[in-house]
């Protein structure tokens, strides 16, 4: 399958007047994302994602490294025929009306008036705004105002979407709507690259996801891959502290939890071993339960170790 | 953007520079006759003794050009001023705001009038030192307003002709503004009433029939025109009283009335003295009185400046303002003793004049007299110095002591 | 037809910019207060209303045009309305010369508004005479503030909008002082060196003092040479001035971080 983005070494850094080194954003970013799939963008507050989407877009210059969008180099001026962007909290003329908005990106592209009239409806349909196309947009709620950002992000028919956080502000209904729709973007093989804190909305809809932090690339493969290995917790009672001491030792990890103890097991071996102990220093088993691996688990251990 | 694009960029902007430059060049000649005021440097200044300051909330106008805005509020000042009665606040600002535009004619003409007339005694008696700072200041009008009449009418009438009673130079410029695009025909008439004052009779016919056929013309162009209307009707009017006049007065060189004037100076106190005297001349003709430094010359001054020298002495009462003879007498007192300034008697002698001169008299005395005092004689005091033109002259020697 | 889109837009915001407005309207209070002036005579009256109405023309249309401009590209990314449309192919040019246009057209819309109020008004103290003489003067009014609009649009891409205000302010009096440059420049009792820093502050600082024609417009006496020769190298030094301005914005915006 072709690439849809590919980084090699990508890096930017800034130099801050009161500071003697420079500031490292991103710092050698490799990846690559394929056509046709839903890409998350993860990281903490400041971890360089919007700087990266800045520089796909041709928005920032790298410092060094290079980038290609659609398989041409990043920015350039035909490529962005295909390529749309919807920032976290968009902000745009506020004396437009909604259908004023969208008819105003739609001449960027140089569409004909009918083909623009004829997008403004379709687009506002789509994203439920077509009773309220006509009021002035600083009327507009925040979850309006995202709804338009998507019509904008849509009007060219793109064949790459960037989401810098989509559902930011929405209510629990439109937030399931911008799923369902990125998961209909991606069924008519658009490409998606989707910045998020919202974890579960990455697990939910992304195939593969990159984890960034002060500019690194930590982690970067598809979600089943990087969420296997789930765990099984024992719950017992009756035991002394020699025997929590030595089930840390084959355990992931060892707490307390309403008077009784949950020691967390990787594999079925280590299961029977700690039932073992635990029976053998006369303690009771209350509960054998299997738990998946979350990507927060994931993003929170990444996080964790990094910051060790 | 392409380096190459953006290199090429950079070097049309670099070639663009000695273009703008060279417009520049051919800009700042032409500039000039836009902004023809002296802009920047009219912010402060000397004038002899006087500095002169713009106030600081003006300063910012003139810097960036807005000189025509600070000459305008300037001048709104000005009028506050002339209500208050602050003459000599005016002048200053006069002088500013046509550094800052030297093509407010109006300021010109007011500042000009203000000079010549409202600096008075106690007796509302103008200072006569001003006269020529007034004269200078219309003359820079004229300078920087070839094409404009207003200036050189003022010149020519104000001060020449009420002023000064010089008809010959009144004659001069009030025919100079005649000749000016927009004129108003008045002052034809004018011209020919200083020519009959100047006595040159002839002359200030001809200028009424020039004034007639001028009218005519106008009229034939636009028979509605209530300006050409007026011109003829008056102009024709006072074309057949010369002539009248003439035909009257055509004679009188022959049975001439001996004037046998007499006239004595008392001083009462210091500062205070009448002057009065004896004139066979019809009621209502008038003694000028000039009391002067003996060497007092009337300052010729190269450029407007509106500092006189405190120490010379002018009192300057001719034409209307000349002691009135009536039944043959005449008197007047005269107490200068608020008037320091005005007159500050600084000097050791003085010459008093007293004069009736025939030319400024009033029609019905000119009847008697005639326009030249060529009905007139006098066995002491009969003076033909200015050609052409018989006066009658009483000339005192005083000295400080006599007025102090 | 992008740059026009572009412009279109700029136009349209600026127009509702409530600050805009408030100049506007005291202008226009000014310009009718200004014919108050009762007690002088017609020729008086007549000169002081037309200096005091260019004046505000060209005081407020300086305001309007800093003001406007100082924020034009700033205020874009601020708010981030920039990213939405240089994601679009928008080529950075079009963009910059988008909202310059932008820009100009609301300078030219409001001096065109105080003007036709102007005008009217003036026509009717002048006995319903018009004096259509006062064009010249917006005229070069009007080109006087697109080279000002220019330089704070340049100074937009380089610095904040409260350094830009005080930037384009200085430019604006330094550009203003022609007589002292050009007489400075011209002193053969400096030295070299102090004429050769007051040529280049002449010769290639923007020049404002250009356009300060209306003193032959408030006194029609006043005779004025080859006044539409003038006109034209005026208007051509602001083209061409613009032109480098435009240029070294273009430039300097191609290359900077969003």
């Amino acid at each position: 399958m072709a690439e849809a983005i590919r980084t090699e070494g990508l890096t930017k850094t800034y130099k801050l007047l009161m500071q003697k080194e420079p500031v490292s954003a991103v710092s050698n970013l490799s990846l690559e994302v394929e056509e046709g799939e839903i890409f998350g963008f993860l990281g903490p507050n400041g971890a360089g994602k919007t700087t990266t989407i800045k520089m796909l877009l041709g928005l920032t210059y790298p410092t060094e490294g290079k980038a290609w969008v659609l398989g041409k180099p990043a920015g350039d001026i035909d490529v962005k025929r295909e390529i749309s962007y919807l920032p976290e909290s968009p902000y745009f003329y506020d004396y437009m009306t909604g259908s004023e908005v969208v008819d105003f990106y739609a001449r960027l592209f140089g569409m004909s008036t009918k083909a623009r009239n004829t997008k403004v409806e379709e687009l506002l349909k789509l994203v439920g705004l077509h009773h309220d196309g006509n009021k002035p947009l600083n009327q507009y709620s925040k979850g309006m105002l995202q709804r338009i950002g998507i019509a904008q992000a849509l009007v060219n028919d793109p064949k790459l979407l960037f989401f810098d956080e989509p559902t930011s502000g929405l209510d629990p209904i439109a937030h399931s709507e911008i799923r369902d729709l990125i998961l209909k973007l991606r069924d008519e093989g658009r490409t998606v690259f989707l910045s998020s804190h919202q974890l579960s909305d990455v697990e939910t809809v992304c195939d593969r996801v990159a984890i960034l932090n002060r500019g690194r690339l930590l982690k970067i493969g598809k979600l089943d891959d990087l969420l296997h290995g789930s765990t099984i917790e024992i719950r017992a009672q009756g035991i002394g502290n020699d025997t929590i001491e030595k089930l840390k030792a084959l355990s992931h990890g060892v707490r307390s939890e309403d008077g009784a103890i949950l020691i967390s097991v990787g594999e079925s071996e280590g299961v029977n071993h700690a039932i073992d102990v635990i029976r053998a220093a006369k303690g009771q088993v209350l509960s054998v339960m299997p738990k998946k691996r979350t990507l927060e688990d994931l993003f929170m251990e990444i996080i964790r170790e990094v910051n060790n | 953007m392409k380096r190459s694009t953006r290199y090429l960029l950079i070097v049309i902007a670099i070639a663009l520079l000695p273009v703008v430059a060279k417009l520049q060049a051919m800009l700042d000649p032409g500039r000039k006759q836009f902004q023809p005021g002296k802009g920047v440097s009219s912010v402060m200044t000397q004038v002899g003794n006087n500095p002169v300051v713009l106030p600081s909330q003006f300063v910012a106008g003139t810097v960036v050009g807005f000189r025509e805005v600070v000459a305008g509020l300037l001048w709104v000042r000005v009028t506050d001023f002339f209500h208050q009665g602050n003459y000599a606040a005016i002048v200053p600002l006069t002088r500013i705001i046509t550094w800052l535009d030297p093509h407010q004619i109006d300021v010109y003409c007011t500042g000009a009038w203000h000079l010549a007339y409202n600096f008075v005694d106690s007796a509302q008696r103008a200072d006569h030192r001003y006269l020529v700072p007034a004269m200078k200041f219309l003359e820079e009008g004229i300078k920087n307003n070839p094409g404009v009449w207003d200036p050189k009418f003022d010149l020519g009438f104000t001060m020449y002709s009420m002023k000064a009673q010089e008809f010959d130079k009144a004659v001069y410029w009030i025919r100079k503004a005649s000749q000016d695009k927009g004129a108003p025909l008045r002052l034809e008439r004018q011209t020919a009433h200083n020519l009959e004052k100047w006595g040159k009779i002839d002359e200030c016919e001809k200028q009424w029939l020039e004034c007639i056929e001028h009218a005519k013309a106008a009229l034939k162009k636009n028979p509605k025109d209530l300006y050409a209307q007026d011109h003829l009707t008056l102009s024709q009017q006072n074309l057949d009283r010369l002539r009248l006049r003439r035909a009257l007065r055509a004679d009188l060189a022959k049975r001439q009335t001996n004037v046998h004037f007499e006239a004595t100076f008392k001083r009462i106190a210091p500062r205070v003295f009448v002057i009065s005297g004896k004139a066979n001349l019809p009621d209502y003709a008038r003694i000028s009185v000039v009391l002067m430094d003996e060497d007092y010359k009337r300052p010729s001054l190269k450029e407007f400046t509106w500092e006189v020298d405190p120490n010379t002495t002018v009192l300057w009462d001719i034409g209307i303002h000349g002691i009135v003879v009536e039944n043959g007498k005449f008197e007047r007192r005269y107490d200068l003793t608020k008037d320091v300034k005005q007159y500050p008697f600084k000097k050791d002698r003085y010459i008093l004049t007293l004069t009736f001169d025939p030319r400024t008299a009033a029609n019905w005395v000119q009847d008697t007299t005639g326009w030249n005092g060529e009905g007139i004689t006098d066995d002491k005091y009969l003076d033909t110095s200015v050609s052409g033109v018989r006066r009658i002259r009483k000339v005192f020697h005083l000295k400080r002591e006599d007025i102090i | 037809m992008t740059t026009f889109v572009i412009a279109k837009s700029t136009l349209g915001e600026a127009l509702r910019k409530k600050i805009l407005w408030i100049f506007l309207l005291v202008a226009l209070g000014m310009i009718v207060m200004s014919f108050s002036f009762a007690e002088f005579s017609m020729r008086e009256e007549l000169t002081i209303i037309k200096s005091f109405g260019l004046g505000i023309i060209a005081i407020a249309g300086m305001f309007i045009s800093i003001i406007l401009s100082i924020n034009l590209i700033p205020a874009e990314i601020e708010r981030r309305t920039i990213y939405t449309i240089l994601s679009k192919p928008v080529r950075r040019h079009e963009f910059l010369l988008g909202k310059f246009f932008g820009a100009l057209a609301t300078v030219f819309v409001n001096v065109a508004l105080m003007s036709v109020i102007f005008l009217i008004m003036l026509t009717w103290k002048n006995h319903w005479q018009p004096d259509f003489a006062i064009l010249k003067a917006i005229l070069m009014i009007f080109f006087q503030l697109e080279l000002l609009t220019t330089v704070a649009m340049v100074f937009s891409v380089f610095v904040t909008p409260v350094v830009n205000f005080f930037l384009s302010s200085g430019v604006y009096i330094i550009g203003s002082l022609s007589d002292i440059t050009e007489a400075m420049a011209r002193n053969k009792d400096a030295n070299a060196f102090v004429r050769g820093f007051y040529s280049v502050i002449h010769y290639l600082m923007p020049n404002f003092a250009n356009y300060f024609t209306q003193n032959p417009i408030i006194h029609p006496e006043a005779p004025v040479q080859n006044e539409w020769a003038y006109y034209g190298k005026a208007i051509a030094y602001a083209i061409v001035y613009s032109s480098i301005l435009l240029i070294v914005a273009v430039v300097k915006f191609e290359k900077r971080d969003m």
